[in-house]
């Protein structure tokens, strides 16, 4: 048992850190995009500065993400040997495809991106910046796939003790891959929308390189605005696709332990999984249900009508899905009074708010991570739902002794590479774009 | 078609990555290892300059490889990495800190001089580290049993994987100096390649030997005896160009071609070999996944493979153009 939670851990920390990056370029490249494109249109060399600056924050974080993400298929054969000799047919299908069609794409480019300014034209590099964008989303696109199709398995068959493909289309757009998606990319945009509004306020409140950090912030701010506003709606419809698919995770999620005639909106409460009560409940009367059904007394389905050994660890992912929803809030609310200061020509002036403004570029952050632990954690006991369960999917060979030095290796690596991008970026950004 | 098509098909598409992967990422590694050794002042981040925009994409072909095997082979994956857990792990560390310490060497020029030396001891790290398990697999495994392979590290160190790894290393390290050569062919460096040369044709004439003493079931492959004269024809021909510029890399690229023949030639149609019990062997049919993902990632490869080439000879011609334009500058 402690051999599997080892490798839980290990594949959590790794996946955890890892991601970080990957969400970073995903926002970044669309910056990217936006002020190459709006430079090969107009021609200001202020557009071009933006993007430039971006590139050169871009290297580092895609070099970390390159070098943190090796772990991932590593771990799939290595510490989860009998998961992936027995779903290999469709998960290494979908691990290969992404290489093949979008990391290639993507390091190819990138490299123009990061060397090539004065070696191809200004179209090429353009086109490069798109491609680069392309490949970065499409990454994703099939990562995201994969993930959804260990949710919501579709398209394969059980033949000889392991997973058959039968249909591509269908397991690549399984039940949940889409809005997962359109979720996953909203939440990574926010992440370049807070990253690069935050990095825009702190050169305004010190009065250094205004003009590139005003343009910067008036795309950052309303493209912040409207991708915090689309996400509550991206979620509720991703939450009614749970709700069809995982009925048990979404009861944990809402905290719905007795089915229920009319039931509330939790807002704040402490789950307790032993006597299945939720203590100090703070929600809205009939709202779930109406969400739910359409009906303010539509029933709602509580976790007592599973059995008891397939619910996931309630407490946590109660908790992550509302501090979530927290996080998203605030965000918005953050947007809102930015964008409000925009419009009334007071932003530049509102000194608190340009102070304040870096220091919540980890909310994105926050919010991508606890969502996926929610995500993660309230797809347990499975590994694939109602497939495998992960206690049945680790390598069994392994000793406790080598997982346990190569966990704590690796959390070494990935902190120091966390903390040296983080430490590198702050540089780069202190030292501020180039100028002319 | 049936199904044996299918299989071989994807294994001769695997071999293809590890092959492209050696022979793109091999200079990298390569030019890795002789940072330690550059002299002149911005010598080594000269060299680094040679690799800077390609490693990445190099590397892109190793991490498609593996996606591959997972697909297509996927207890192969299981079975090695969830045995052999740490060496494969270091391998993965070296990895890691050949990319960082490469990105970084670029950005903070006050640590140049260390992130050139983690570049090496990752780059170092990783051909071994890939070289040895490739002379294990060759040698034939240590199975326990059907699906079992021993655990204890004894059984692994034997003698034809520890000098295919010691051997491989000078290829690589002729790769790189080869590929610096063709980039910047500087008097100093061609009196490098001249001494390493010996090593290599040294270690040639060993790693045959070793081949005919300790896999002599693959000697009898006639195709194996191609192999070995393309490592051989490669390794002469790099010496006798030794003077014109891109010529000796491109003989390196032969003798690694040779290289890989040879592996084929004493692998196929087995993807591991069991030592001492051939009958635990897993051959290319019974390790391979069902036909439908076989088929995929077969149309898949044919496909994208030569797209693949395609845009990356374009980001290839785009840095190496213009690079021998201004060879005065040094860096980027």
């Amino acid at each position: 048992m402690t051999e599997l939670l080892i490798s839980r851990m290990q594949f959590g920390v790794s996946i955890g850190i890892h991601y970080l990056f990957p969400i970073t370029t995903l926002g970044l490249t669309l910056f990217i995009v936006i002020f190459e494109t709006l430079y090969i249109v107009k021609r200001q060399n202020q557009d071009r500065a933006i993007s430039a600056f971006l590139v050169k924050l871009l290297g580092l974080i895609f070099v970390a993400g390159v070098a943190t993400g090796l772990m991932m298929p590593f771990s799939m054969g290595a510490n989860w040997a009998r998961f992936s000799t027995y779903a290999g047919a469709v998960l290494g299908a979908l691990i290969s495809v992404e290489a093949i069609t979008a990391f290639a794409l993507e390091s190819a480019f990138i490299s123009i991106l990061l060397f090539g300014r004065d070696r191809v034209s200004p179209f090429v590099y353009w086109l490069s910046a798109v491609l680069v964008f392309i490949g970065a989303h499409l990454s994703g696109f099939w990562i995201v796939a994969a993930n959804s199709w260990l949710q919501t398995p579709a398209g394969y068959a059980l033949e000889d003790g392991r997973v058959v493909l039968t249909s591509l289309s269908q397991a690549l757009f399984n039940p949940s891959t889409l809005i997962r998606f359109a979720h996953v990319v909203t939440a990574a945009w926010l992440v370049g929308a807070f990253f690069t509004a935050g990095i825009a306020a702190y050169y305004l409140a010190r009065s250094r390189h205004e003009a590139f950090a005003k343009k910067l912030l008036s795309v950052a701010l309303p493209l912040a605005l409207v991708l915090a506003v689309s996400q509550p709606i991206l979620g509720h419809f991703h939450i009614m696709e749970v709700l069809g698919n995982n009925p048990e995770k979404d009861a944990a999620y809402e905290g719905i332990f007795k089915s229920v005639n009319g039931a509330p909106l939790l807002l704040f409460g402490i789950p307790d999984e032993e006597n299945q009560v939720i203590h100090f409940p703070v929600g809205a009367p009939y709202v779930l249900s109406l969400l739910e059904s359409g009906d303010p007394m539509g029933r709602v389905k509580g976790l007592e009508e599973f059995p008891r050994e397939n619910w996931p660890p309630v407490n946590v992912i109660f908790t992550t899905f509302h501090l979530m929803i927290v996080l998203g809030v605030v965000m918005i609310a953050v947007a809102a009074l930015g964008v409000f200061l925009l419009w009334r020509q007071k932003l530049y002036t509102a000194r608190w708010y340009l102070l304040l403004l870096p220091w919540l570029i980890p909310l994105p952050y926050l919010a991508n991570e606890i969502g996926w632990i929610g995500t993660e954690i309230g797809r347990q006991p499975w590994i694939i739902y109602g497939v495998m369960r992960t206690a049945n999917a680790s390598t069994i060979t392994l000793p406790l002794w080598q997982l346990s030095v190569s966990f704590v290796g690796i959390t070494l690596v990935y902190l120091v590479i966390t903390v040296l991008t983080f430490v590198s970026v702050k540089k780069l950004v202190h030292n501020g774009p180039k100028v002319g | 078609m049936d199904s044996s098509f299918y299989q071989n098909g994807v294994f001769f598409l695997v071999i293809l990555f590890f092959y492209l992967f050696s022979i793109l990422d091999g200079f990298d590694f390569g030019i890795g290892m002789m940072l330690p050794f550059a002299r002149g002042k911005g010598e080594a981040a000269r060299l680094v300059s040679h690799i800077a925009p390609f490693w990445d994409g190099n590397e892109v072909w190793l991490v498609i490889g593996a996606g591959f095997v997972i697909g297509a082979f996927p207890a192969v994956m299981g079975l090695l990495l969830g045995t052999i857990y740490l060496p494969f792990l270091l391998l993965i560390v070296g990895l890691i800190l050949r990319a960082m310490a490469l990105e970084y060497s670029y950005h903070d020029l006050k640590h140049q001089r260390m992130c050139h030396l983690i570049a090496a001891a990752g780059s170092f790290l990783v051909t071994l580290l890939g070289l040895f398990f490739i002379g294990t697999i060759l040698q034939g495994l240590p199975f326990e049993g059907p699906g079992k392979l021993s655990s204890k590290a004894g059984d692994y160190l034997s003698a034809f994987p520890i000098l295919f790894s010691l051997v491989g290393l000078v290829v690589v390290l002729w790769h790189g100096v080869t590929y610096a050569l063709k980039q910047d062919p500087a008097k100093a460096l061609q009196k490098i390649a001249g001494q390493v040369w010996w090593g290599l044709m040294g270690a040639s004439v060993v790693l045959i030997a070793a081949w005919v003493v300790f896999l002599p079931h693959a000697m009898r492959q006639p195709l194996a005896w191609v192999g070995g004269g393309l490592c051989l024809g490669g390794v002469i021909g790099g010496r006798l160009l030794l003077g014109r510029k891109g010529w000796p890399f491109w003989f390196s690229c032969i003798n690694v071609t040779g290289l890989w023949v040879l592996i084929l030639a004493s692998l196929y149609p087995v993807v591991l070999p069991a030592r001492h019990h051939p009958e635990w062997s897993l051959t290319i049919t019974s390790a391979a996944a069902p036909l439908s993902t076989l088929k995929l990632l077969l149309v898949m490869g044919l496909i994208l493979v030569p797209i693949i080439i395609a845009y990356s000879y374009f980001t290839y011609r785009v840095f190496v153009k213009k690079e021998s334009n201004d060879a005065t500058n040094g860096h980027l």
